[in-house]
């Protein structure tokens, strides 16, 4: 026990020292980047007092570094605004307030989150369903046609962009076939039937994406685990075939397909920023994209700290989880 | 490896049918990107004349005629709005995907052979230094910086080339964590502590004894990051920041393309085709890389190295 | 945010259904293109559904920057005027609305003088006072409440000077309120456009105890037919309900029909069209006051006539257009900017932009509403393709036999009305006279902080300009004025002319109270400035847009080109 928890005191540490450097690589990009950010927040038409004024109340007339320093101390006490007629308290942690909306970034990360968060866990359930069944499949009508279909098809998956399977999809189920209408999010808690019907496409575009990872590794793993000696020993007892693949070789492949679930949710809880844009879902990677663009640093560090803690945090429990599986690995 | 052992890789990947029908569409695609000049020549179009008489302006610019305006003159019809060639258009769009997704390629293995080498061979401190930058690098969200890096270059700055630079800039991190790995290993081996018993210096060590054992799983990992960055291109001009018009880039022209694909499905089909088909050949080119390389690849487990940096594709 | 352009449009193409097929349960009925409802007269009740891409942000009357006091926003902000409700030309006029007339104006019209009407109530009975539009506008001023329109900073005595009432306790000496039923305000010079302005959203009227700074959005006071029920995520889906201390007899203008407006926002312009075609469900009492239809859009749209008979057409004062900056060679030669002038290619452009159906090629600078004084005129005829040959003539008389290179900066956004289709047709067309054109694509906010800065701004760009109420005044002043140019901060006046005769013949016409009067002299000042090849006019913008089956009484005025919510009724 005792090495698990150094493993993961040593990994939050490191893992705060990579976020620490995300910061700052970002802040020095923006200060380096030219544009005004006040402006931008301000309005095209804002007079130079006007300007001098915002600029003052976003704090940029400060040095790039103090900057940097007030917001490091905002993730840890937290910060007052002044909304003009009192103040309003941003509790720790912190992030800043969006130059463009003047909203709290940490509200505006939960307002994103559950978008992203449901377009990532229903594709990973099915990317989990396609692929691990592909490679179960494979594996065992090893040679026949279905496997040479099969492994085709999740070939083509893996190398079509998402943006083209995305709109290919689109094409055949909402003007060709119309079965879809054209895909709108809705959230969850509004109404869960239209928000699976709404999300079905996006999940399958990414589903294709990842499923021959998964169809690989569940493929190779079985017939490893299928051509070793106690399962032969099995076999000649006369255990059915069935009973082998599932009971006993299936438990071996599933290890290492949790553990790079794991890591690929990190990833794709990092903003899946193509699909949100060609879908409309109103995740954090299109929220990234267009903070980018308006120059509003506060909701860039935000997102981009949100995303590095999820990849780090999910590179951990993919370690933890390989590691509890297979004990032949150790965690260093 | 001994030329003994490169005859037997060969043959091991001339005998796979769906690597070898992968390596032909891109070598057909390679010669034709090549060649665009003359294939426009010789069809008697460029990719840039405007031609309005072909697109029924009031009705929002749809090209006349079927399959989006195939014609004697226009081989593959026209672009709505604009009227503009697309077969050309295409071919040389050619130039561009394939352009940038190898030199990105070459500068993420050059980049990643590098630094893995030296986090593997240098002392411990160096080692640390380099796997945190390793980290951080996996860590980012790669298409911020490309927004932003892009936003930042002046424009003088030939597209393509910043292109091939950014890609390959924020995609070495899946290589050096491989070669890191890869030199560990070899690092203890007997041939390798020979060598440093006998007094080479570590460079030398490196290039003598290191680069040839690397070369296996580097070419391995690089036949998987050239459809990856074909992706990563195509993605970015789909987003507005590669390619910059009236430069045709796949990428960009699908992104013009989501607009009409009930108009005018060619418009989209053609660029999607022609994307799928480069993509698929490459990744099939890339698998028969591997088995040749190491027959027993194809039932061993790869987690642990080598995870891709494949948000940019996402 | 993107101040002066519309948000970018990706779509698909609308489902012109001609087959039913059947349907996942969830997706609700097909219709084959479901035509507009029955022509019965428009009654009270029910629930509109609007559907824009856009947010409404920082729902706030001094943040606002709306023309005409906007289409949502003015449902729940009334100001002291608002723009005519009515069709067409007709809609560019000026008419009270909490006020009794469209002011009265001293002598010299430097003082403007307005008279509440009587039975003004807010949302919780409480009645508004002419004080009250006095602390709406002071607190405009606020820097924590940037954004809104800037007029009033130059217009008022000591507004340069004023911080907002947080800062500020005096307030502004300026706008005096006798009683509580009169405003009077005091300005620098004169200004006979002052009603047009009164129609900003800043006019609206806010109840000083009710001020809760950058929270006000959240909650703020209505004085309109609607209130606000639910504000979420900043704008991003807002429930209006009826305001039940709103009276028609006070407001001609609304007819607040619904019971309820539900504005959602944030999606994606193809599902947008794509819902208002199908029509299923509450979609089919929906509009959407930001989203035109693209050109694969009406590509598709053309074919179906019942289809068809649901797009509203819609005409706003616009113009896109080339800039010159003169500073920068070689376009500090006349002739230069008058051979592109002549080479320009106006075809390419209209079709780069979707098509003749959705824009019209421009040869003047003002839009063709005669509530600008368009006066039509063709000061260097390209005729449709361009005239090469005068092009080139002219070319070499500037001394440039061999052709030119030059290079045009545009946003990089697509489908924007300055990115990169307009360009490269720009590009492509001006080969033809030897003008070889490179492109410079800028990110859509480094795109307008390069061009709007005097000391980045480039010899050649694409740019575009709407007025913030149809007449000449703001169309042409902030462009061509002279005194208009702002050395720090966005500058407008991107010819840079200082021109005494023509800043001295924008005061005069700013003297004049009779605006058809002052129309006239607004084109003929366009002909003269046009003359100077300062800008090459490309095209005037047409919007079309789709809107519900069940949708009646569409009214859409010259003044914004969007069909007007306060009028539509959804039964």
């Amino acid at each position: 026990m005792t090495g698990l928890l150094t493993f993961l005191l040593r990994r939050a540490g490191s893992a705060v020292l990579v976020l620490l450097a995300l910061s700052a690589v970002l802040y020095a990009v923006f200060y380096i980047a030219p544009g005004d950010p006040a402006q931008l927040a301000c309005g095209p038409k804002c007079g130079a007092e006007q300007l001098a004024q915002v600029r003052q109340n976003l704090a940029l007339g400060d040095p790039v570094w103090l900057q940097y320093w007030h917001f490091l101390q905002g993730i840890v006490t937290g910060h007052d605004y002044s909304t003009g007629t009192g103040t309003e308290h941003c509790g720790a942690p912190c992030l800043g307030l969006s130059y463009q909306s003047g909203e709290q970034v940490t509200g505006i990360l939960g307002e994103k989150l559950p978008a992203t968060a449901s377009l990532a866990i229903g594709a990973m359930v099915l990317w989990l369903i396609m692929g691990v069944g592909s490679g179960l499949v494979s594996a065992v009508r090893r040679g026949r046609f279905t496997e040479r279909a099969l492994t085709g098809f999740t070939l083509v998956g893996t190398a079509t962009p998402v943006f083209i399977t995305g709109i290919l999809l689109l094409m055949l189920f909402c003007s060709v076939l119309q079965w879809l209408p054209y895909p709108s999010y809705v959230p969850f808690t509004e109404d869960p039937e239209q928000w699976a019907w709404n999300l079905v496409l996006p999940w399958f575009a990414l589903a294709f994406l990842e499923s021959a990872k998964y169809a690989r590794i569940t493929r190779s793993s079985l017939l490893e685990t299928l051509a070793e000696d106690h399962v032969r020993t099995f076999r000649a007892y006369g255990v059915g075939e069935r009973a082998i693949v599932w009971r006993h070789a299936l438990r071996g492949a599933l290890p290492p397909v949790i553990a790079l679930s794991a890591m690929d949710f990190g990833t794709m809880f990092g903003g899946a920023v193509l699909t949100e844009t060609l879908f409309g879902i109103p995740g954090i990677g299109q929220k990234l994209v267009t903070s980018v663009r308006t120059e509003d640093l506060p909701v860039v560090l935000g997102v981009t700290l949100a995303m590095g803690c999820f990849v780090v945090l999910a590179n951990a429990v993919a370690d933890v989880l390989y590691a509890l599986a297979d004990r032949r690995v150790v965690l260093t | 490896m001994s030329t003994e052992g490169r005859g037997q890789v060969w043959r091991r990947l001339r005998a796979q049918r769906a690597a070898v029908a992968g390596g032909a569409v891109i070598a057909t695609l390679v010669l034709v990107a090549v060649a665009a000049p003359l294939f426009t020549a010789i069809e008697g179009q460029n990719t840039t004349a405007y031609h309005p008489e072909l697109v029924d302006s009031a009705a929002g610019g749809v090209p006349l005629g079927s399959f989006g305006g195939i014609s004697a003159d226009h081989w593959l019809g026209v672009e709505p709005g604009t009227g503009r060639d697309l077969f050309a258009r295409l071919i040389y769009g050619a130039r561009i995907s394939l352009g940038v997704a190898i030199g990105a390629t070459v500068v993420q293995v050059l980049l990643g052979v590098v630094i893995g080498l030296a986090a593997g061979l240098g002392n411990r401190f160096l080692d640390e230094l380099l796997s945190r930058t390793t980290d951080v690098m996996l860590a980012l969200p790669s298409l911020v910086f490309a927004i932003a890096l892009l936003a930042v270059v002046p424009a003088g700055f030939p597209r393509p080339v910043l292109l091939v630079l950014v890609i390959g800039l924020l995609g070495w991190g899946g290589t050096s964590r491989i070669v890191r790995a890869q030199v560990l290993t070899l690092k203890s081996l007997d041939y390798v502590a020979a060598a440093r018993l006998g007094g080479s210096g570590t460079w030398r060590i490196a290039r003598r004894e290191l680069l040839p054992s690397l070369a296996a799983p580097v070419i391995t990992y690089a036949a998987v990051l050239l459809p990856l960055n074909i992706n990563s291109e195509a993605g970015l001009s789909f987003l507005g920041i590669g390619v910059q018009p009236p430069t045709p880039s796949w990428g960009q022209m699908l992104s013009s393309a989501t607009t009409w694909y009930e108009a005018d499905p060619a418009y989209v089909l053609l660029p999607a085709g022609f994307l799928l088909v480069t993509v698929v050949g490459f990744t099939l080119l890339g698998e028969g890389v591997r088995t040749a390389l190491d027959p027993r690849a194809a039932s061993r487990l790869r987690v642990g190295t080598g995870r891709k940096r494949e948000e940019a594709s996402v | 945010m993107r101040p002066w352009s519309v948000s970018s449009r990706r779509a698909s193409a609308a489902a012109a259904v001609l087959a039913l097929v059947g349907g996942a349960a969830a997706c609700g009925p097909k219709d084959s293109g479901a035509k507009a409802g029955d022509t019965g007269a428009p009654r009270k009740g029910g629930t509109l559904t609007v559907l824009n891409q856009a947010a409404q942000e920082d729902f706030d009357p001094a943040r606002l920057y709306t023309s005409g006091g906007g289409n949502v926003p003015s449902l729940v902000f009334r100001t002291l005027t608002t723009r005519n409700r009515e069709n067409g030309a007709a809609g560019s006029k000026v008419v009270p609305d909490l006020a009794t007339n469209t002011g009265e104006p001293s002598v010299n019209a430097t003082v403007w003088t307005y008279h509440l009407k009587d039975g003004l109530k807010y949302e919780d009975g409480t009645t508004i006072t002419s004080a009250d539009i006095k602390y709406g506008i002071e607190r405009s001023f606020a820097a924590e409440l940037s954004g809104g329109a800037p007029y009033l900073r130059d217009w008022l005595v000591g507004g340069t000077d004023y911080q907002g009432p947080y800062k500020d306790k005096g307030g502004l000496d300026s706008i005096e309120t006798p009683d509580a039923k009169t405003i009077v305000f005091h300005l620098n010079k004169p200004e006979g456009e002052f009603p047009y302005l009164a129609t900003q959203t800043s006019f609206a009227p806010v109840p000083q105890a009710k001020d809760a700074g950058t929270k006000y959005e959240n909650h703020p006071i209505s004085s309109g037919p609607y209130k606000v029920q639910k504000n979420e995520n900043d704008g991003e889906h807002i429930v209006l309900v009826r305001n039940t201390y709103w009276s028609a007899k006070t407001d001609s203008e609304r007819k607040a029909y619904p019971d309820k407006i539900d504005v959602q926002s944030g999606l994606d312009a193809a599902v947008i069209n794509q819902r208002l075609t199908t029509g299923s469900g509450k979609d089919a009492a929906a509009v959407t006051t930001d989203t035109n239809l693209t050109a694969a859009e009406l590509a598709k749209i053309t074919g179906d006539k019942t289809l068809a008979s649901r797009v509203g057409t819609g005409h706003f004062g616009y113009t896109d257009y080339i800039a010159f900056n003169p500073k920068v060679k070689p376009f500090d030669n006349a002739k230069v900017r008058e051979a592109i002038s002549y080479a320009i290619n106006r075809t390419t452009v209209v079709n780069a932009l979707g098509g003749s159906s959705l824009a019209e090629p421009a040869t003047t600078y003002l839009p063709e509403q005669a509530s600008f004084g368009y006066l039509a005129y063709d000061a260097f005829p390209a005729g449709s393709t361009g005239n090469a040959a005068k092009a080139k003539a002219l070319l070499k008389e500037a001394g440039y036999p061999d052709g030119l290179t030059i290079t045009l900066t545009h946003d990089l956004t697509k489908n924007d009305e300055q990115g990169p289709d307009v360009a490269t047709a720009v590009q492509e067309g001006l080969k033809a006279a030897g003008i070889t054109v490179k492109l410079d694509g800028q990110e859509h906010s480094a795109f307008g902080e390069k061009i709007h800065n005097l000391k980045t701004e480039p010899g050649i760009f694409l740019t575009g300009w709407g007025a913030d109420w149809p007449s000449g005044g703001p169309f042409l002043a902030p462009i061509f004025d002279g005194r208009q140019i702002v050395k720090d901060g966005w500058n407008f006046n991107n010819a840079q002319l200082n021109d005494a005769s023509v800043n001295k013949e924008i005061d005069e016409i700013n003297k004049l109270t009779d605006l058809t009067a002052a129309a006239k002299r607004w084109g003929a000042l366009d002909k003269k400035i046009g003359e100077q090849a300062l800008t090459v006019p490309l095209v005037h913008p047409v919007y079309k847009r789709l809107y519900g089956k069940d949708i009646k009484n569409v009214v859409i005025s010259d003044w914004t080109g969007v069909l007007d919510i306060s009028q539509v009724s959804v039964k």
